[in-house]
């Protein structure tokens, strides 16, 4: 107890406290005045977000991302993750350090090269134009496509470990034995390889899901104005309209849905190490 | 033919040659172990057999087909792992219904197989379990019944004993025999255990650097071990070098450097003059105070005794020479060091290369 008591008492003061505050924020009332009124309770904030078109809609945007974002690092890092895990040792390292270097860079230097990469006149619309192939610049930054693109290149590393922890730790007998008790190389994978990397795959994917969902940076630089999602919502709405009540309800209703998916995690998972794991 | 015949097979492994042109012939329904020491290829000689590796050199046949290129999964032999590499994720009559799965046998009769080979096991009861939650000794029935449900052609055992403690081993040994022995399939046996080598295998052949340096029955293997590593492999041998000094027919006579002289027979290929190194088992040399009714002995001194329980060990010098004696414990005393005592032993218990 007195070991984790530091990091308790630092997480209790700059997290949980805060997100209490935040939580008592989106349930008062919103005054011109004084931004949150305290005498009035209310869920306001909670109906008017789930009434309106518009705020469902950036919703089911924000999720719809993280989908796609999730759905392509699992199988661009999957197949990445598999070879590195047959390696020898020491290219293993190597060849991880290349695919985790994004997080070596600052995020918003990170995010800026993207937006010159693929920006009208940036080197993929050069490029393109160089080579003939297109008359009119591609319009690409300012989409769901550069958004997507973004957080692909940052969140492939949380989606790689795990899936590279989950297979390079496999025994490798396992798969002998299945190819010698007459299984092909392919179906070996999917009867041995593959449900025993499942651990890995939902680590990654909850990972990479999570932290798409409440994306803030990459939307903001690279979807601009168009591309709104939830947390860039739920930050204009506090630091430009002042209305903290309502931002609050945006960031609470985010903070619920990256708690269901943990939830719904846990629960799989869960099933899944009382039936397979070792 | 032999049913299983390889033929100057030869594998590398990284920068070492792990198999060097290899032969080897096993019956059908044979029990053959391969014994060597650790790193002498040997199960880099059953990876080849069951297709993981490609030897860079020779033929694997086995029941009249070669298996040159053909892949892991259509070989039609069944391994058992040395750590069972059973699946963590399916329950035990899921591991045993697997190669059955693969190979599209129908599910009921699949499941009859299964159960059936449960039984041959002794693990009826289990198939609900998870490999985690069964003994060491259990996950090594369920591979065995995982291998022998598909009723292969070779089943290949990789050192399967060798993860269990000392008394289940002895145990499973007689267990691994007699199923064996019940379902009559033919068995290439890994291990650097002489003891259940000798105790399980029809044959035995000892393998040393990649290569086979003799293959017979086990008594053959102990008491005319073709070579010098095959002697001190199976037991401890004492040597005496010395010169050939004398032949007639058949016999000859020995004179060590340091004065003892004895009788070799048979000594067939060596003639006067030659250097030659002659063995003889702890075990076949006597101890007594004077001369007992051996033809050969030679006086010499205690230096150190062993108390080994049903074993006495006694460590003889005479001048330059020095033997092991290994004497049963009986009612007999037992001698001190420093005492004089005579050695002797039997002309037709001397080996030599």
């Amino acid at each position: 107890m007195l070991l984790v008591a530091p990091l308790l008492a630092l997480f209790g003061v700059f997290f949980f406290w805060p997100v209490a505050q935040m939580f008592l924020t989106s349930i008062h009332g919103y005054s011109r005045t004084t931004i949150v009124d305290y005498s009035v309770i209310t869920l306001d904030h909670y109906a008017r977000f789930l009434t309106d078109p518009f705020y469902v809609g950036i919703l089911a945007r924000t999720i719809w991302l993280a989908v796609i974002v999730t759905l392509i690092c699992l199988v661009l890092a999957y197949p990445a993750a598999y070879h590195i895990a047959r390696r020898p040792g020491r290219r293993q390292g190597i060849m991880l350090l290349v695919f985790l270097s994004p997080l070596l860079v600052s995020i918003v230097i990170r995010t800026y090269a993207w937006s010159l990469v693929l920006s009208s006149n940036g080197i993929i619309n050069s490029l393109l134009a160089g080579l003939g192939l297109i008359q009119e610049p591609l319009n690409i930054m300012y989409t769901d496509v550069a958004v997507v693109i973004g957080l692909v290149h940052i969140y492939m590393a949380y989606m790689l470990l795990p899936i590279f922890t989950a297979l390079a730790s496999q025994d490798r007998a396992l798969v002998m034995a299945a190819q010698n008790l007459g299984a092909s190389p392919l179906r070996a994978f999917w009867y041995v390889t593959f449900p025993l990397s499942r651990p890995g795959v939902a680590a990654g994917a909850v990972l990479v899901f999570i932290l798409s969902m409440s994306a803030f940076v990459t939307p903001t630089l690279l979807g601009g104005v168009w591309v709104k999602v939830l947390a860039s919502m739920a930050y204009e709405q506090t630091v430009s309209f002042l209305n903290w009540p309502f931002g609050s309800a945006i960031s609470v209703i985010l903070l619920a849905l990256t708690l269901m998916t943990v939830a719904v995690y846990q629960r799989v998972f869960r099933q899944d190490r009382s039936a397979a794991l070792v | 033919m032999a049913y299983l015949e390889c033929n100057g097979i030869a594998a590398r492994l990284g920068d070492v040659q792990a198999v060097d042109g290899l032969s080897l012939s096993v019956g059908q329904g044979e029990f053959l172990a391969i014994l060597g020491p650790s790193g002498c290829g040997k199960t880099t000689t059953l990876n080849l057999v069951a297709g993981f590796l490609r030897p860079t050199a020779g033929r694997i046949v086995l029941d009249g087909r070669d298996l040159t290129g053909v892949a892991v999964h259509r070989r039609g032999t069944a391994m058992v792992f040395q750590n069972y590499a059973l699946f963590p994720h399916m329950t035990v009559f899921d591991n045993v219904l697997f190669g059955l799965k693969m190979h599209h046998v129908p599910r009921d009769m699949a499941g009859k197989q299964v159960a059936e080979a449960l039984e041959l096991v002794r693990l009826p009861k289990l198939g609900d379990r998870y490999p985690r939650q069964l003994s060491g000794g259990q996950q090594q029935r369920v591979a065995l019944a995982r291998a022998l449900v598909l009723q292969p052609k070779l089943l290949l055992l990789d050192e399967p004993l060798s993860n269990l403690d000392e008394k289940l081993r002895a145990d499973m040994r007689i267990e691994l025999r007699e199923i064996q022995q019940q379902v009559g399939i033919t068995t290439l046996f890994v291990t650097h255990d002489i003891h259940e080598a000798f105790e399980l295998a029809d044959r035995v052949a000892v393998m040393n650097q990649g290569r086979i340096e003799q293959v017979g029955p086990p008594r053959d293997i102990y008491e005319q071990p073709a070579t010098e590593f095959v002697s001190r492999f199976v037991g401890y041998s004492n040597v005496l070098e010395g010169r050939v000094v004398a032949t007639t027919g058949r016999s000859g006579r020995v004179r060590t450097s340091g004065g003892i002289e004895f009788a070799i027979a048979p000594i067939d290929d060596r003639a006067v003059g030659e250097v030659i190194r002659v063995r003889i088992r702890p075990e076949r040399l006597i101890l007594g105070p004077t001369s007992g009714a051996r033809e050969n002995s030679f006086r010499g001194r205690i230096e150190r005794v062993s108390y080994l329980g049903s074993l006495i060990q006694y460590w003889v010098t005479a001048a330059s020479d020095r033997v092991l004696v290994s004497v049963q414990n009986s009612e007999q005393a037992i001698f001190s060091p420093g005492s004089e005592v005579v050695v002797g032993w039997r002309s037709e218990d001397c080996t030599y290369e």
